[in-house]
């Protein structure tokens, strides 16, 4: 007998139950037995107590509350922003929209729309100041220390916009570069090939260019079946004319330049409160900010 | 999930019998009776002897209830399970006898039903061939292993519960039923090898 067997056998053993007529009158019994004590009937309140304490008890173990957690922070820096957005900087819950930005700016991995994100939360910010201070009733001698603080945040949150499409623009310069550099910095390249000649193994060959530099190794050819072809740094180099090179320079800081130069013309604005300009401006960097131009 | 509401519902059972609840105390009764009868029919091999201490069971447990807290039941089937070992020691303690089980669970006068769940007439005919092979042969086991492999095999007890039940760790129990399994494997191979 294995043991699976032996298992079926005992597993057999499940079916034995009381005998039906014992069992009826066991429960009759028993009835009898507890219905000697008082009464003791739940109130709803009570029933809900119970409930609530159960729960609290099978809940509060460790894995449950990590769990729990996770999705409040989860939940919060997600959805946190939608709550607050309409925080003015003047208000008291505009530090929690300052704080759920944040934390949504944490959760995203890709520095291109981090970037984004966080010039057009400062543009953002940077608008609201304006209206806020645009508004006669809050900017007046009442307020002054405030408006100072406000004023003194505008110009933080200019030069975020500024440093963020600063970024934006460099990091979308960069695939440009990346494309470019093996022929640039790559010294040697290596490629196998099958000789064509003879069908026997590989042969080492030397391109033009990198023989006229003569920078490559000579005399391996017949050595080696390892095929070796040399690219020169400057010779590849000069496969980008310098008129493509301007042109693409220019396609890629434009927007940046653009944005800057509004951004300036909007900080003046702001110091000659001139809010309603300033926002327009500011509107411009949000549209351009948008611009596909300035992301790739 | 549904462990999660089993829990729950289990908790809930316990704060309600702490509240000295009837109604739900009957609910527990039609429950368990079933089981314990089981575990007690296993432990001291005679019908007439386990309907009696199940009875006795339920009873105690309803006076646990109304008497003590709660608190450090963890779970409603643990207690009853507690209750019974319990009630079971004292009726080997009231007999004079260390243990009651000493041949087969079962006389003749009492022959033990298998119900028909399968209606294949040879299905049923092999359980019942391996319950009288297991019926023969757990009263020669160890109690402790007996007892393991009742709670285990016959009323699906989880190796949490063992644990909580016996007071060992979830470790000790897990080796316990192992070696009692290889034991009760030993005891039906030699009647194998006789017959």
């Amino acid at each position: 007998m294995t043991l699976k067997d032996l298992r079926a056998g005992l597993r057999a053993g499940k079916n034995i139950a009381p005998d039906k007529n014992w069992l009826k009158s066991d429960r009759e019994f028993l009835l009898s037995e507890i219905s000697q004590a008082p009464e003791n009937l739940l109130s709803t309140r009570k029933n809900f107590f119970i409930n609530l304490r159960s729960l609290v008890q099978v809940s509060l173990k460790p894995v449950y509350v990590l769990g729990a957690f996770i999705l409040v922070l989860l939940g919060a820096s997600l959805f946190s922003h939608q709550l607050f957005i309409n925080a003015k900087p003047n208000d008291s819950l505009y530090i929690a929209r300052i704080i759920s930005e944040r934390a949504k700016l944490n959760t995203i991995f890709n520095s291109i729309q981090r970037d984004k994100l966080a010039a057009q939360f400062a543009n953002e910010h940077a608008q609201e100041i304006t209206a806020v201070l645009a508004d006669p009733n809050f900017n007046n001698e009442d307020n002054k220390d405030q408006v100072a603080k406000l004023s003194a945040s505008f110009n933080s949150e200019i030069d975020t916009v500024k440093d963020r499409v600063n970024r934006l623009v460099k990091g979308a310069a960069v695939p440009t570069a990346t494309v470019a550099a093996p022929a640039s910095s790559v010294e040697g390249e290596v490629a196998i090939a099958e000789s064509s000649v003879n069908n026997v193994g590989v042969e080492v060959f030397e391109s033009p260019a990198a023989g006229e530099s003569g920078s490559a190794g000579t005399g391996l050819s017949g050595l080696s079946p390892v095929a070796i072809t040399t690219t020169n740094a400057e010779t590849s180099a000069t496969a980008t004319s310098p008129e493509e090179t301007a042109v693409s320079e220019t396609a890629t800081t434009t927007p940046a330049a653009d944005t800057e130069k509004i951004l300036d013309d909007a900080k003046k604005l702001f110091e000659q409160k001139d809010y309603s300009e300033t926002l327009n401006k500011l509107k411009e960097v949000d549209a351009l900010i948008n611009q596909d131009a300035l992301n790739q | 999930m549904a462990n999660l509401v089993k829990k729950f519902k289990d908790k809930k059972t316990l704060a309600r019998l702490e509240n000295g609840h009837k109604e739900t105390f009957i609910k527990v009764y039609d429950a368990y009776v079933s089981e314990i009868y089981r575990f007690v029919y296993f432990k001291v091999g005679h019908r007439e002897e386990a309907n009696d201490l199940t009875s006795t069971i339920f009873l105690k447990t309803w006076n646990h209830i109304r008497t003590n807290s709660l608190e450090s039941a963890k779970t409603l089937r643990a207690l009853l399970y507690k209750i019974a070992r319990n009630a079971i020691v004292d009726y080997y303690r009231d007999a004079g006898t260390k243990s009651a089980v000493t041949d087969s669970l079962d006389n003749e006068a009492y022959p033990l039903e298998v119900i028909d769940i399968t209606q294949d007439p040879q299905a049923d005919m092999d359980r019942a061939a391996e319950l009288e092979v297991v019926k023969k042969k757990l009263p020669l086991l160890k109690d402790e292993y007996r007892e393991v492999i009742i709670m285990k095999f016959i009323n699906d007890l989880s190796l949490e519960e063992i644990a909580e039940i016996s007071g060992k760790s979830r470790g000790n129990v897990r080796v316990l039923i192992h070696r009692a399994l290889n034991a009760l494997k030993a005891l039906v191979e030699e009647e194998k090898v006789k017959l």
